[in-house]
């Protein structure tokens, strides 16, 4: 079945809306916003600096955190690193040379 | 926007601006009333919520017509309100609880027994479409649907309800 859709069909049907108008139409509009207004939940709008008052007791706390360890780390005397040490010591070239070379060492 | 800003006031007066259609599309899906303002409701307090997502460049009509429509499903699923079952064509159909006909008269009786023959798609897209003026693109956009799916909806919803209430047929319908 083809539908078959005129002009009319593009504006609102007086009649039709009128009736669902009134027959939905809840009481009391103004109790209505009453309600919703006495129910409405507390939003939080801060402004900047309410922001940063906020931030500041935890970021002090943060810095003196970082402070103190920083300053632990500088007072105590560091411990030799033994990977950073080299193996042996090469006093002659020939050590050196004995060490650097591929070859086996002719006895 | 002052809303944005916190500005409970100037959220005040969107509610009263939007207030009334809010509810009606929340009805539009749920049908008891009471259900349709608590879902109202929550939709606020979920535009509340989230009233920095809101693009100040576009309407906030749809935008907030949306969400209710959403809150409206969900508080659906929640309280697993049932959907109605759709009810004969023939009206006035069934039994009217006196108490029902005095409050809501006779008309609203049968408004409210028309719609629920509607599946809630056309109900919606007759709701938003007639009674409050969006556009089919406004509507396809609020609920997510092909602008074409809303033009017939409309169309079909139409011309049930002025079949059931016993309207004389208009050009398109």
């Amino acid at each position: 079945m083809t539908q078959k859709f005129n002009p009319s069909e593009h504006a609102p049907d007086p009649e039709i809306g009128g009736l669902l108008r009134t027959h939905l139409e809840g009481l009391a509009p103004e109790q209505f916003v009453h309600r919703v207004m006495a129910g409405l939940p507390q939003r939080f709008t801060l402004d900047s600096w309410e922001v940063l008052a906020r931030w500041a007791r935890p970021g002090i706390a943060a810095a003196a955190i970082i402070t103190a360890a920083l300053g632990a780390w500088l007072a105590y005397p560091r411990q030799s690193d033994p990977v950073g040490e080299p193996l042996l010591e090469l006093s002659t070239a020939a050590d050196s040379e004995l060490i650097l070379s591929a070859l086996i060492p002719e006895p | 926007m002052a809303a944005q800003k916190g500005d409970r006031e100037a959220f005040g007066e969107l509610v009263r601006r939007y207030g009334p259609a809010a509810r009606r599309v929340a009805r539009a899906v749920l049908h008891h009333p009471e259900d349709a303002d608590d879902a109202a409701q929550d939709g606020f307090f979920s535009a509340w919520r989230n009233i920095n997502r809101y693009d100040p460049g576009r309407q906030f009509g749809p935008w907030i017509l949306r969400i209710v429509v959403n809150a409206a499903h969900d508080l659906r699923r929640r309280r697993q309100i049932r959907e109605t079952d759709p009810v004969s064509a023939h009206l006035p159909g069934g039994e009217a609880s006196p108490v029902a006909l005095v409050e809501q008269g006779e008309l609203g009786e049968r408004i409210d027994r028309a719609l629920q023959t509607l599946p809630e798609r056309q109900r919606l897209a007759v709701v938003l479409f007639d009674a409050e003026g969006f556009s089919h693109g406004e509507i396809s956009q609020m609920l997510g649907i092909p602008e074409g799916t809303v033009r017939s909806d409309v169309f079909h919803a139409r011309r049930a309800l002025r079949a059931r209430l016993g309207l004389e047929p208009r050009g398109d319908s």
